[in-house]
């Protein structure tokens, strides 16, 4: 199985969602950051349910059920399912989300 | 006291021996020089500006001197010391004012951390300001100099300072700094405004500095809530023509323009981001600045009503 991610309730963020645009200051590196809007879409939706750890399979069902219909080939949810991983893995990056060992 | 309240003769003795304590919204500054045209500058640019005693506190004790080498001789050049310290190279000798100005920028820039600071001019209008942060070449003085002499008030051409605690801006009213062919538009469009000398081949061009309206200085305790932020670009020949900008990237270019960001944390991502709600935002290109100035005019009114 793999990891699981969330914003933990310890992690120190500031944000402000404008629009679909989401900025967020990270307090561990002082950095600001203005978000793609995939990457905004993301970050709301696991700051809604902060400190919930999910696998990127559930989080990607959280995240469509909330938008949109979750699709119906394999093909395009395999796509899907990479596009989030992308995603997470760069909030990581900069400090936004944490992943942990499921 | 006023400087226009000093004598010629007295202030430049005030300037060569115990310096003059001089008030620019919330700072105070201890000045001393025996440079010629740094003298005529204060006399001419800050007139009206407050005085204060001789053992008042001051934020900043600031000298503009010639270096004494060689050089007085040939080549004569200033320098800009704070606390006695050199804080940049030497200018060339007739660069004293802008020199000054220069360096009272940097002070405020490097050391008022109470503050956070913005590379912004800043109008009001009816209590409500107007914040243009750009970098230089933008249009941003000279846009910032046509609505100061056509009935908004001046706050700064150059710094927006702001209040963490309650994101008002203060007034730091000084002198307007144009360049290059700003300096001819601004002489047709207000002919009646006070323009000190063109200072040609500095770091930015030719420089030329006007003198505050007296409103802007009389009004200085004034602070100002914050309304627009536009971020205004000179393009010749282009319509004045406003452009609605995502809340964002109006925060992203404010963090962009702002001096001191990181020292204030994260108080200055609130500070920054409740500024950003409280404003409406835009880009603005213009190629006329009568045009743009009605634009402006036109907005304002449509807040107020």
């Amino acid at each position: 199985m793999g990891p699981l991610w969330s914003v933990p309730a310890e992690l120190g963020l500031d944000w402000r969602l404008w629009d679909e645009d989401l900025v967020v200051y990270v307090h561990l590196s002082g950095d600001t950051h203005a978000l793609s809007p995939a990457a905004s879409g993301v970050l709301a939706t696991l700051l809604e349910q902060r400190g919930v750890s999910r696998s990127s399979a559930d989080w990607l069902h959280a995240l469509t059920d909330a938008h949109e219909p979750a699709p119906q080939d394999g093909a395009q949810a395999d796509a899907d399912l990479t596009a989030l991983e992308e995603q997470l893995a760069g909030l990581e990056r900069i400090g936004a989300v944490r992943r942990q060992a499921a | 006291m006023i400087v226009a309240d000093i004598p010629a003769a007295q202030l430049r003795q005030l300037l060569a021996g115990p310096g003059l304590g001089l008030r620019t919204g919330p700072v105070v500054s201890r000045i001393r020089s025996r440079v010629a045209e740094v003298a005529h500058g204060i006399a001419l640019h800050y007139a009206r500006h407050s005085v204060v005693d001789d053992d008042a506190f001051a934020d900043f004790h600031v000298s503009v001197e010639r270096p004494g080498n060689l050089r007085r001789w040939f080549g004569p050049q200033v320098e800009f010391r704070l606390d006695g310290q050199k804080t940049f190279l030497p200018l060339p000798g007739a660069q004293g004012f802008p020199m000054l100005e220069w360096g009272l920028n940097w002070c405020i820039y490097a050391n008022c951390h109470q503050f956070l600071t913005l590379h912004s001019a800043v109008l009001e209008k009816g209590g409500r300001a107007l914040l243009l942060p750009a970098p230089s070449g933008s249009g941003k003085s000279t846009l910032c100099a046509g609505l100061a002499f056509r009935g908004w008030r001046l706050l700064s051409d150059e710094m927006a300072v702001i209040a963490p605690a309650s994101g008002e801006l203060l007034a730091v009213p000084r002198p307007i700094s144009l360049k290059n062919r700003s300096v001819d538009v601004m002489r047709r469009f207000a002919p009646d405004a006070v323009f000190g000398p063109v200072v040609p081949d500095t770091i930015k061009g030719s420089v030329c500095h006007v003198q505050p309206p007296p409103d802007a200085v009389l009004r200085a305790t004034e602070r100002a809530v914050p309304r627009w932020i536009v971020l205004p670009r000179y393009e010749e020949g282009a319509p004045a023509r406003l452009t609605p900008l995502p809340r964002a990237k109006a925060f992203m270019a404010l963090v962009e323009q702002t001096f001191n960001y990181e020292a204030h944390g994260r108080e200055g991502f609130v500070t920054l981001a409740d500024l950003v709600e409280r404003c409406e935002a835009y880009e603005f290109s213009y190629g006329q600045l009568d045009e743009a100035v009605q634009l402006f005019d036109r907005l304002a009114a449509q807040s107020a009503s």
